[in-house]
Order: structure tokens, then C-alpha cells, then sequence
């Protein structure tokens, strides 16, 4: 591990996210891919993932290198935002506010509901044919 | 996420980057297997941990368990000499809250490269 390397884990559903923020140009590699070649043509996940960067005004501070695993794209990036949100509190204690108050740094605890016996999904009934 | 043991609804904690969910009834925990990875990652203990992950079926006279992820049916394995339960898909492991003390001393007890095991794990759940 490098000096001025920052690591924390992000989650988020299933996706867990280790991310390492180190000095740089704000260049971000998901999974050795950069960001624009992991999530496609998905604006809105990489504006999720700048968020915290960009509330703290370390958009051009920091390079951010992430090893995301599990759950799908939407999952993975809030696991991604979750991690960069805590690294930039292990970087600057200032930055809790801000963050805070946005809800970057609570772990969202919400995960799918599993599907039951005698419903179409995890709540929806199955049509109802009185004769 | 529901206790195979007692059914009541789990809880979420975390320390040191890894998540466990935790039993306030029965005081049993749920390690996932990503979070079973990242534990042994980070405390160097994969040898002790993921070799059991291939270990088959064992014959005892304790209840059967469901997974509380997938709902299948879970295996018994023998780990240190303490009797867990695994997911048939490796979903997890689950831990009985007495089964915890026995696996923090078995760990103690094998020759590991520092205490930090021993530590987070006595330190989450309060077992010496």
C-alpha cells in the first residue's frame, strides 16, 4: 500500500465496492476499465459516482481506482459512491457534513424482497377470476 | 433477512469494512461468502478459512437449516473441529452464538501470524 492511499468499502444491495483514492487528476477505473467502458452509455451512474467528488470539490484531487464485485450496474455504482463517500472522510474529517447531509455515507439497507409461494412476486397477488 | 434458527428478522452491523447480519434473538450471525472472502483477505487467514468451502456433508443429529438467502437446504461442515452450517450454493455460513467462542478459540489456538482475528471477532460480539 502506497503513502497517500485512501482505501474503504462501499455496498450497496448485494455490490461490494473496495475503493482506493490516490493523488492525481480525477481519473476513475472501475475494475481496470475506465469509467465511460464500464457502465456504457449510462450518464446517469457516473454522475452518481462523481457526486461525492464533486460535493467536497476534490474532483481534480484525487485519481480513483475501484474494484466493484456482485449485484448489477445500478447497484455497483451506488456501491462505488458509497466507497468514495467514506475514503473522503478518511481523507478530510471536514468533508462529514457535506456528505452526511446528503445521505452518501448511510448504508442503504434496502435489499430485494424475496418471491413467495402462491404470488406472482414478492408482494403482487395472482389474478382474481371469481368464476 | 430472516434467522435460520429462530426466524426473527437480522440485523445489519459492520466493523473494520466487513458486514455481518446478526441475530438479536438467538445471538447467531450470518457471514455472507463475499464477506467471508474480504474477512479472510484482509486478516490473512484465507488457508484457515476458504479451505472449507469443499467440504462435504457430515451426518449429525443437529436440526436442518435453510439458507436465509437462497432458501435451500444447508450442509453441515466441520470446521476446527466445530460443526457450521453452509449453504448448499455457498451462500454463507452460519454461526450459533456458541459456536462463535469455540471457532475464536480454535483460531487461537492454531498458530496464526497475529491476534487481529481473534480480536475483531471477540471484539464484535463481545467473546473472549
Amino acid at each position: 500500500m502506497q503513502e497517500n492511499e485512501i482505501i474503504a468499502t462501499g455496498r450497496r444491495k448485494t455490490s461490494i465496492a473496495v475503493v482506493k483514492l490516490v493523488p492525481g487528476k480525477g481519473r476513475v477505473f472501475v475494475n481496470g476499465k475506465t469509467l465511460d467502458g464500464y457502465f456504457g452509455n449510462l450518464p446517469i451512474l457516473e454522475m452518481m459516482i462523481y457526486r461525492p467528488l464533486a460535493l467536497t470539490d476534490n474532483q481534480e484531487k484525487y485519481d480513483v481506482k475501484v474494484k466493484v464485485i456482485g449485484g448489477g450496474v445500478s447497484s455497483q455504482a451506488g456501491a462505488i459512491a458509497h466507497g468514495i463517500s467514506r475514503a473522503l472522510l478518511k481523507a478530510n474529517e471536514e468533508n462529514k457534513n457535506l456528505l452526511r447531509a446528503e445521505g452518501l455515507l448511510t448504508r442503504d439497507a434496502r435489499v430485494k424482497e424475496r418471491k413467495k409461494y402462491g404470488r406472482k412476486r414478492a408482494r403482487k397477488r395472482f389474478q382474481f377470476s371469481k368464476r | 433477512m430472516n434467522c435460520p434458527n429462530c426466524n426473527s428478522c437480522m440485523i445489519m452491523v459492520e466493523r473494520e469494512d466487513i458486514e455481518l447480519d446478526w441475530c438479536p434473538s438467538c445471538c447467531g450471525f450470518w457471514f455472507s461468502l463475499i464477506e467471508l472472502k474480504l474477512f479472510a483477505k484482509k486478516f490473512n487467514i484465507e488457508k484457515n478459512v476458504l479451505g472449507f468451502l469443499k467440504s462435504i456433508d457430515l451426518k449429525t443429529k443437529e436440526k436442518k437449516r435453510y439458507c436465509p438467502k437462497c432458501l435451500n437446504s444447508m450442509y453441515k461442515v466441520n470446521v476446527n473441529g466445530i460443526i457450521l452450517d453452509k449453504c448448499v450454493n455457498n451462500c454463507g455460513l452460519w454461526f450459533d452464538s456458541y459456536e462463535l467462542s469455540k471457532f475464536i478459540n480454535s483460531l487461537s489456538c492454531e498458530k496464526l501470524s497475529d491476534n487481529r482475528t481473534i480480536n475483531f471477532l471477540g471484539e464484535f460480539f463481545n467473546v473472549r
